[in-house]
């Protein structure tokens, strides 16, 4: 089943209007499998969004459905050990979600917690920390006294350790090195495409996933304002940029081009490699054109 | 002219937290008043251990810091780093008061300043970082990246003399990222601060005057961001990929189009342009 809201609002205080982070009907659906990233400026309700797909906060009106389990404002929540097993959650802060004494405890907390032998757990803890870029040297270490961005890798490992279906990760690669940050979404793009798993990364860093993303959100004041393809979002992207969002580089520099070129519509170009070629090609393509014309007269 | 003495004077800084595990090792450099460094490194390469020597959170095993030309030791600790002023990765850790106003405030208090300058100080930092309608906010109602801007209106407000930024960037969204970096570049200019800026990111640390590169706890090199650019091996070794605007005009050179490795979009679109037409 896929992940389905229906008319979901969220606010945090009762009676406020719109409140930074709120959410304001959301309706829509994201298909089981698909590698889908979420962006919006500060504030937008990024984060309160993705909180409801295990349960963590509850829709104050609407309905949410994630996999085979229904949260709806006014009803008693069903039991949701089993969905926050299924869908795993990777915070802002990763240090928020540490709190053993070694890495491997800290990562064989999860599922040894929903019932999985220690054995076991310590494997999975051992393949997870390699998953993420990390050597096995870090297991007896103090978290806390690893660097943030190896923090953030032992967090995401300590959720990829227990097998969820749906992984949900908000900001994953703010404080990751530049090539860290490739590598991660790299993986995350395998288990979607390799393993099945339905990946939601929220990030204001749209360039790290913008190769593996299918679908994009994008979030303002607690609406989505558009959810689409990479391809769709360039072509709103006047409008997008007009509503406040960002865009990164790799859009902004094809946009530009593709006007000046002539070439807005053919399916862009949004890696620097593939829009040099492109460009270059153009280029190629008119001197030949030059030359033959001045050969023949 | 007179002889400025260096922000930061580092001489044979060492550190580790457990034995084994040596995090510095044997540094030794000096940072310009009125510079803006930017300190660049993998991740645990030793940056942030760094940052906190350097503002005084830690102190050296070995080795002498230097600020203002005065060594940072326990006795000289409390003065000198009134004068320097830390952002966080994470703003949570620096949080103090009830609401955003409040947590300006007490900084500024801890600088016995009177009530006017401290009213006038909040308005003037809080209106340069657009947080103004946050004010009256606890800080637990504030998204990520709004709690990074308010933790550093908070320490801007204290005007310090040094201000140290530990990816202090790295949560917010695109727009606010470049709104803060107006404000750093405006800091530079202004003269009167020595900024260091631990950053994976590339457009900001091509802004910057200097960087310090970081690998396994000693310094692999020590150059201008071009520079750093330009040297794929030291890129590599350092996790660190070119900004957008660099990756394209390499990749328009396998193409056989000359570009300036400077130039804006602008600058680029016009330049392939002429390429272009020229046939």
């Amino acid at each position: 089943m896929a992940i389905v809201f229906e008319e979901v609002s969220f606010a945090y205080g009762a009676g406020s209007v719109w409140h930074h982070g709120a959410l304001d009907h959301i309706s829509l659906t994201l298909e089981e499998g698909g590698f889908i990233g979420i962006a919006g400026e500060t504030g937008s309700g990024k984060s309160t969004f993705m909180q409801h797909l295990n349960g963590l906060l509850k829709p104050t009106e609407g309905k949410v459905k994630v996999l085979d389990v229904t949260i709806e404002a006014g009803e008693k929540s069903p039991k949701l050990t089993e969905l926050r097993r299924r869908v795993g959650l990777v915070f802002q802060f990763p240090e928020h979600q540490l709190f053993e004494d070694t890495v491997e405890k800290d990562i064989m907390f999860g599922p040894l917690n929903f019932g999985v032998p220690v054995e076991e757990a310590k494997q999975r803890a051992s393949k997870a920390l390699q998953m993420v870029g990390l050597s096995d040297e870090l297991l007896p270490r103090n978290p806390f006294q690893l660097s943030g961005g190896q923090m953030r890798k032992v967090a995401i490992a300590s959720v990829l350790a227990m097998d969820p279906q749906v992984i949900v990760l908000d900001e994953p690669t703010a404080t990751l090195d530049p090539k860290s940050r490739a590598e991660l979404a790299e993986l995350l793009n395998l288990m979607c495409q390799k393993e099945g798993k339905t990946v939601i990364v929220v990030t204001h860093r749209m360039e790290d996933m913008l190769p593996y993303a299918d679908e994009w959100l994008v979030m303002k004041k607690g609406r989505v304002i558009f959810q689409g393809t990479a391809s769709e979002m360039v072509g709103h992207s006047v409008q997008l940029a007009e509503q406040g969002l960002a865009l990164p580089a790799s859009i902004t520099y094809w946009s530009q081009l593709a006007t000046r070129f002539g070439l807005e519509d053919e399916a862009p170009q949004l890696t620097a490699k593939a829009l040099a070629e492109r460009i270059g090609g153009v280029i190629r393509d008119q001197r030949d054109q030059g030359a033959s014309e001045g050969g023949s007269s | 002219m007179t002889h400025r003495k260096p922000a930061f004077e580092l001489e044979g800084v060492s550190f580790a937290y457990a034995p084994e595990q040596p995090v510095l090792s044997e540094l030794t450099f000096s940072i310009a008043t009125g510079q803006w460094l930017s300190l660049v490194g993998a991740n645990g390469s030793g940056k942030s251990t760094l940052a906190r020597l350097l503002g005084g959170l830690l102190a050296v095993n070995a080795g002498v810091v230097k600020v203002d030309g005065m060594e940072l030791n326990q006795e000289s600790a409390g003065e000198l780093m009134r004068r320097i002023g830390m952002v966080f990765q994470n703003p949570d850790n620096q949080f103090i008061g009830a609401t955003v106003e409040e947590d300006i405030a007490f900084g500024l208090e801890s600088l016995c300043l009177p009530r006017e300058e401290m009213l006038a100080r909040i308005k003037k930092y809080s209106n340069k970082l657009q947080i103004e309608s946050l004010l009256s906010k606890h800080p637990s109602e504030l998204s990520g990246g709004q709690k990074q801007k308010v933790a550093i209106a908070a320490i801007l407000a204290m005007e310090p003399d040094f201000i140290i930024l530990d990816e202090a960037t790295s949560m917010l969204d695109e727009k606010a990222r470049g709104e803060l970096m107006a404000i750093v570049e405006e800091m530079r200019t202004s003269g009167r601060y020595t900024i260091i800026s631990i950053t994976h990111d590339p457009d900001e640390i091509l802004k910057s005057d200097r960087v310090i590169v970081l690998q396994e706890g000693s310094i692999a090199a020590d150059l201008s961001p071009q520079a750093l650019f330009m040297d794929q091996a030291l890129m590599e070794a350092c996790h660190l990929l070119p900004p957008y605007s660099v990756l394209f005009v390499q990749e328009l050179a396998q193409q056989g189009l000359e570009i300036p490795m400077s130039a804006s979009l602008k600058e680029v679109e016009e330049a392939l342009w002429q390429l272009y037409l020229k046939r």
